[in-house]
């Protein structure tokens, strides 16, 4: 009897293992599988997203005003609104919206629908807001600057002079989706313009509509039939949250993914080598820097922050974990924007840094407190950063954690993340690194890395930040970018920057047209499978 | 008793007599009788050979974490971005982790962090446990009633989860761990003293004892400490399989030990990131999780065996 | 006649009692639970991240975060807000979910399933195997099949199951292809199937999808099997200390010495007498069970409340982290309370 039962219950063990699976093998033509890690994506409302993923997706679901094609993105082009024109003053950009656009709701798509999407992501004022918010739009003034004044255009004003390519730019991020209000107009909760409905379901004309969300676990999206540019090819877009790195790299190498896109350097490698799949590296907007408090009485000492630039490994990581993440840049505006310069001077260099140390009066080193967020590379970055400044002499006592919230209020000694920009132009980066009008802790200026770290700029700097993102004359724009960058790496910032931002991801030969966006809007309504 | 295959050992003159003089319980002197108890119990520690090997590698693990620098020519630190990720070899045993650094000797300085943690959760839960618990059993009324209920309300929970949550809560890092640990590691213990304690607690000498007018200290102190110390001593043991467990998940969970501490748990939590590249990297640490806690279970369960029959 | 009011006082009396020993019970029930709340709660607060920064980003500036910050109610004193807590749990409200956007106790519904279903399978494996090893290793006291079970038994209490779980996926799905990755289903069979229990296998049967129930049995195999294991490590070792017991019973004696046979012996009387010792111990497998998912969930991308519990921690989720780990206590108490009743009732013993 006992011995019948364990043959038994053995046989259906092994059974269930050799169980015939439905034939994988290959994701079938008219699909497509993307292996993604959701875990941090938090609902799907255009205006309240701040993060790569959802941003894709969102990309897909919703389109905007203007379009910056993944090949030149800095060459705004016609989106949902057919034309533009700026006024001479370069205050009014009036926008002419394309008609026959319909929502997937089959309402159509008209001017009002602009008005009320760009006014509620000022009036929400979420984190994505700041895309317009930092033109001056506010709650108050957004009902008079922003505004349909017919059934096909739109007019918006800035309060102040920009450059005209700012505010086109910012009209092609996903936060400036627009959105169905007509269908939302019954979705509202409390005066909350359907945030809370949003959530979990789309509104929008994009070539994909939303059909399952299963958080952590799954997001399907249907192609949309009725869309504007024809019905896309792939009928079925399927994210797969697969959050280990292995997991996505043996899906992918197996045909049981299209696309990975959170893979470690050592699985991208091993893909590389595989033959069968395309790793494409997306240069993005950001940084992965070093934050020294400068209420720190050591770490406001110039000669100890321009140690801490000798302490990074910048050629070793570069060759390991950072081979597919980043790219070694020591200046401040990222590489391809105007006023770019390939300049590195910096390398690990141990003794230097405690040269430097001794100079600055700290010849035995001393100990900090080490914030970084536990998640491939920040982490190994921070590691190796922790050895080399033990090295020397300086300990540093490793956190990891989400302690993002402490940098915002200036708790902490030493922090350091990636920064992600979502403006192909540089002054979304220099905004945020070089800028901080008012260093007090009461200013709360809690949004740009300058003011966390309580990093006085120097005057100079931020005068000529200013200045470019008012200048009109694109060349003239150019040269004061060059001015910026030069004197921000020899300033011995308090943000020190190592690598430029660069996103990765494991594409299959086969499949064509999926091109990862700079700015997160890789469209979907591209790709194909050579059919 | 001579029969025991301790005895073997014995062939030279002065150790047939000391084991006579050892074995006897004729005794002469307390002294005597101390040490006959604890060589009995040694000579059942033989017997048993399993028990004997837990012990045996319970002892290695002590000797492996004292001597960590001898056994050892890498730095557990120093990292060579050059050399990551390399296959076992001559030079480097178990291979080398993302950093370069030396494999072997991260696994024997874990050694180190695996008996900081158990100890420090054992020693602190061992009191707190035993207070808890005994006042409980001694007093008995309402203190017994509001303490059980406290330790039921602990009980409730899983253990790891109420690790996670509590060490999630108290923030990463290896003295963290060790408390919220300890936090879910006493309940059992408490449980254990009192029921303990009931028994003892209407015996003769202790009566008598507060006829004398003992305080209750000096009562739990002086008398129901040595009973219970057996079983707690045992339960303790085994629980060192458990605490090992838990902070090696908790490690895995990335809360616990924090970069660049050695933690085996959490050695093979970002081994995981090199799983299909590099093996030995989750491998490894695993293998030295299940070795030292089986040792503890094994050498636990003899231990039972010898110090505490009634529980057997 | 004086004997029936005898009856009817000593029935009264039993009434009595019971109505007492119900109110103790319920009493000790309910701050069990007031006590899991508080540490709940407690714990929820003491999170060092940021909710609000989850909430609005890392990028928000000062107002939109006060706003938010007085929108979820952090502004208020600590005891106000354990008290709106109470009272939205009493109504069986656990609020919202930062990271997923949906009411906490509709994300339970969802996460939850899965984990049951896991764990009953795992509970079924760990029973099947463990209890008859016990009962094998206990009649065969001291033999080879005796050490064997032995240790077999400890290398399931020593083996730490993350790992287990990592190896078990290099070399089964890595290097032969055996199982998934991870999931409950392969993504060609989501979403074919949405039936009334939530539980993919049991819903694929009653549906008749039978590419779904493979699928979905393909992906629960391993980690049923690596949970199962431990469970049986546990239910081994105690059914054979049960065993144990009733084999050194006189009535074993005097049923050998009838000559019976071992084998009716062991079934027909010794089992007969652990049944009720066993059930209790299975629930406390069970129990313990739900630690093991949290491990196994994250190494087999399991989408349940262990997965949604860690992962929750991670991002802050206070709602979650509260909602679940209640979940958790609270389930871990019904089946202590479960399992005590069983042993009343059915143990003539103790009734």
């Amino acid at each position: 009897m006992l011995r019948r039962h364990v043959i038994l219950l053995s046989s259906i063990a092994a059974l269930s293992l050799v169980a015939p699976g439905p034939a994988s093998a290959a994701t079938p033509k008219d699909q497509l599988v993307v292996a993604m890690d959701t875990s941090s994506l938090r609902g799907l409302d255009p205006n309240e997203i701040n993060q790569l993923e959802a941003a894709e997706i969102v990309a897909n679901l919703y389109e905007r005003l203007i379009v910056l094609p993944a090949a030149d993105i800095s060459k705004p082009q016609p989106g949902i609104a057919e034309s533009w024109t700026v006024s001479p003053d370069g205050k009014t950009f009036t926008f002419k919206i394309r008609s026959g656009v319909k929502f997937h709701s089959g309402n159509p798509l008209t001017a009002k629908d602009v008005e009320w999407s760009l006014r509620r992501l000022v009036k929400l004022g979420l984190a994505p807001s700041t895309d317009l918010r930092q033109w001056g739009f506010t709650a108050d003034n957004v009902e008079k600057l922003i505004r349909a004044t017919d059934g096909s255009t739109v007019v918006v004003e800035t309060p102040e002079v920009w450059n005209s390519n700012l505010i086109l730019y910012s009209l092609a991020s996903f936060s400036t989706s627009i959105l169905d209000s007509k269908f939302l107009a019954d979705k509202d909760k409390g005066g909350d313009m359907g945030r809370e409905f949003l959530q979990t379901a789309d509104a929008g004309s994009g070539p994909y509509t939303l059909r399952t969300w299963r958080v952590n676990e799954l997001i399907i999206a249907d192609a949309f039939k009725d869309y504007w540019q024809g019905e896309p090819k792939m009928r079925r877009v399927l994210l797969r949250h697969i959050p280990e790195s292995s997991a996505q790299r043996l899906q992918i190498d197996a045909g049981d993914a299209d696309v990975a896109t959170r893979l470690s350097s050592t699985d991208l490698g091993a893909l590389e080598t595989g033959g069968k799949v395309t790793i494409q590296k997306t240069p993005g907007f950001g940084f992965y820097y070093l934050a020294l408090n400068q209420k720190d009485e050591i770490l406001s000492k110039p000669k100890v922050r321009e140690a801490f630039r000798y302490l990074i490994d910048y050629d070793g990581l570069a060759g390991t974990v950072m081979k597919y993440y980043g790219i070694k840049q020591q200046t401040i505006v990222p590489a391809g924007l105007p006023g770019a310069i390939d300049k590195n001077p910096y390398k690990l260099d141990v003794e230097k840094a405690k040269q430097l140390l001794t100079e600055a009066g700290y010849p035995n080193g001393f100990s900090k407190v080490y914030y970084a967020t536990p998640v491939t590379p920040e982490y190994e970055v921070a590691q190796s950063l922790q050895a080399n400044a033990a090295k020397a002499g300086v300990k540093l006592d490793l956190q990891g954690g989400d302690h993002i919230g402490k940098f915002r209020n200036r708790q902490f000694e030493i922090f350091s993340a990636r920064s992600g920009d979502r403006l192909p132009d540089p002054h979304a980066v220099l905004q945020s690194y070089a800028t901080n009008a008012n260093n007090s802790d009461e200013a709360k200026l809690v949004g740009l890395n300058a003011w966390r770290t309580a990093w006085d700029v120097p005057k100079d700097i931020q005068q000529m930040v200013t200045a470019a993102a008012h200048e009109t004359d694109q060349s003239k724009r150019a040269g004061l970018y060059t001015k910026i960058n030069e004197a921000y790496l020899a300033s011995s910032p308090a943000l020190v920057t190592s690598f430029l931002r660069t996103d990765a991801k494991a594409v299959r030969n086969e499949v064509k047209g999926y091109i990862g966006h700079s700015t997160w809007l890789t469209r979907w309504d591209t790709v194909n499978k050579g059919n | 008793m001579t029969q025991d295959p301790g005895t073997a050992m014995t062939k030279s003159g002065y150790f047939t007599d000391l084991h006579n003089w050892l074995i006897n319980e004729d005794f002469t002197s307390t002294r005597q009788a101390r040490l006959h108890k604890a060589y009995v119990a040694w000579l059942s520690l033989l017997a048993n050979p399993l028990a004997f090997a837990g012990f045996a590698v319970v002892v290695t693990l002590v000797i492996i974490a004292a001597l960590a620098p001898v056994l050892t020519v890498y730095d557990p630190y120093g990292q060579d971005l050059t050399m990551a990720l390399k296959a076992p070899s001559a030079s480097h045993w178990f291979g080398t982790d993302e950093f370069g650094r030396d494999v072997y000797t991260r696994i024997v300085y874990g050694a180190r962090t695996t008996l900081y943690i158990s100890i420090l959760v054992t020693v602190i839960v061992a009191p707190i446990g035993f207070v808890i618990g005994a006042s409980a059993g001694y007093l008995g009324g309402w203190v017994d009633v509001v303490l059980m209920r406290v330790t039921d309300i602990f009980l409730s929970f899983p253990s790891l989860v109420l690790a996670l949550a509590f060490s999630a809560a108290l923030g990463p890092g290896i003295e963290n761990a060790v408390i919220a640990i300890a936090l879910t590691i006493w309940p059992p213990i408490a449980r254990l003293a009192r029921a303990e304690t009931l028994t003892f607690r209407n015996a003769d000498f202790v009566v008598a004892a507060e006829l004398q007018g003992a305080r209750m200290g000096r009562i739990l102190l002086r008398h129901i400490v040595p009973l219970c110390a057996p079983s707690i001593i045992v339960r303790l043991t085994l629980n060192m399989s458990s605490i090992i467990l838990t902070a090696a998940g908790l490690g895995f969970l990335g809360l616990g030990a924090q970069p660049p501490m050695a933690e085996w748990g959490a050695m093979a939590a970002a081994g995981r990131k090199y799983l299909l590249d590099a093996w030995w990297l989750t491998t490894i640490p695993g293998l030295a999780i299940l070795v030292v806690s089986l040792a503890f279970n094994l050498f636990g369960d003899g231990l039972r065996d010898i110090l505490d029959p009634r529980n057997a | 006649m004086s004997q029936t009011i005898e009856t009817r006082r000593a029935g009264s009396r039993k009434l009595l009692s019971a109505g007492r020993k119900l109110a103790t019970s319920l009493a000790v029930i309910a701050t069990t639970l007031l006590g899991l709340l508080i540490i709940t709660f407690v714990v929820g607060r003491m999170i060092p991240a940021d909710p609000v920064i989850a909430v609005v980003g890392d990028q928000a500036d000062q107002s939109t975060y006060d706003r938010v910050y007085k929108e979820m109610g952090l502004d208020r004193p600590i005891y106000v807000q354990f008290g709106s807590y109470l009272a939205d749990i009493v109504r069986l409200d656990f609020g919202q979910s930062h990271v997923t956007k949906n009411q906490v106790a509709s994300d339970l519904a969802r996460v939850f399933p899965a984990t049951l279903e896991l764990a009953t399978l795992a509970t079924i494996i760990g029973a099947g195997f463990g209890v008859p090893l016990g009962i094998l290793s206990a009649v065969r006291k001291g033999t080879w099949v005796d050490h064997l079970a032995r240790i077999v038994g400890l290398l399931g209490h020593s083996t730490p199951i993350f790992w287990i779980g990592t190896t078990v996926i290099l070399i089964f799905y890595a290097n032969l292809g055996a199982i998934p990755a991870g999931g409950r289903i392969d993504i060609y069979n989501e979403g074919l199937v949405e039936g009334p229990t939530n539980s993919l296998i049991i819903d694929s049967l009653l549906a008749g999808e039978w590419d779904v129930f493979w699928s979905a049995l393909h992906h629960v195999i391993a980690p049923a099997l690596i949970l199962g294991y431990a469970a049986m490590a546990y239910l081994s070792r105690m059914s054979r200390s049960f065993m144990l017991e009733q084999l050194r019973q006189e009535y074993i004696l005097t049923a050998r010495a009838k000559g019976l046979g071992t084998r009716p012996i062991i079934w027909r009387h010794a089992f007969r007498n652990i049944r009720v010792q066993l059930l209790t111990v299975v629930a406390l497998a069970y129990c313990g069970l739900l630690d093991g998912t949290v491990l196994i969930e994250t190494v087999f991308s399991w989408p349940g409340l262990g997965q949604y519990l860690t992962s929750a921690l991670f991002f802050a989720d206070m709602n979650a982290v509260l909602g679940s780990v209640l979940l958790i206590g609270i389930i871990s108490i019904a089946i202590n309370l479960l399992s005590d009743i069983v042993y009343r009732f059915i143990d003539p013993r103790t009734r």
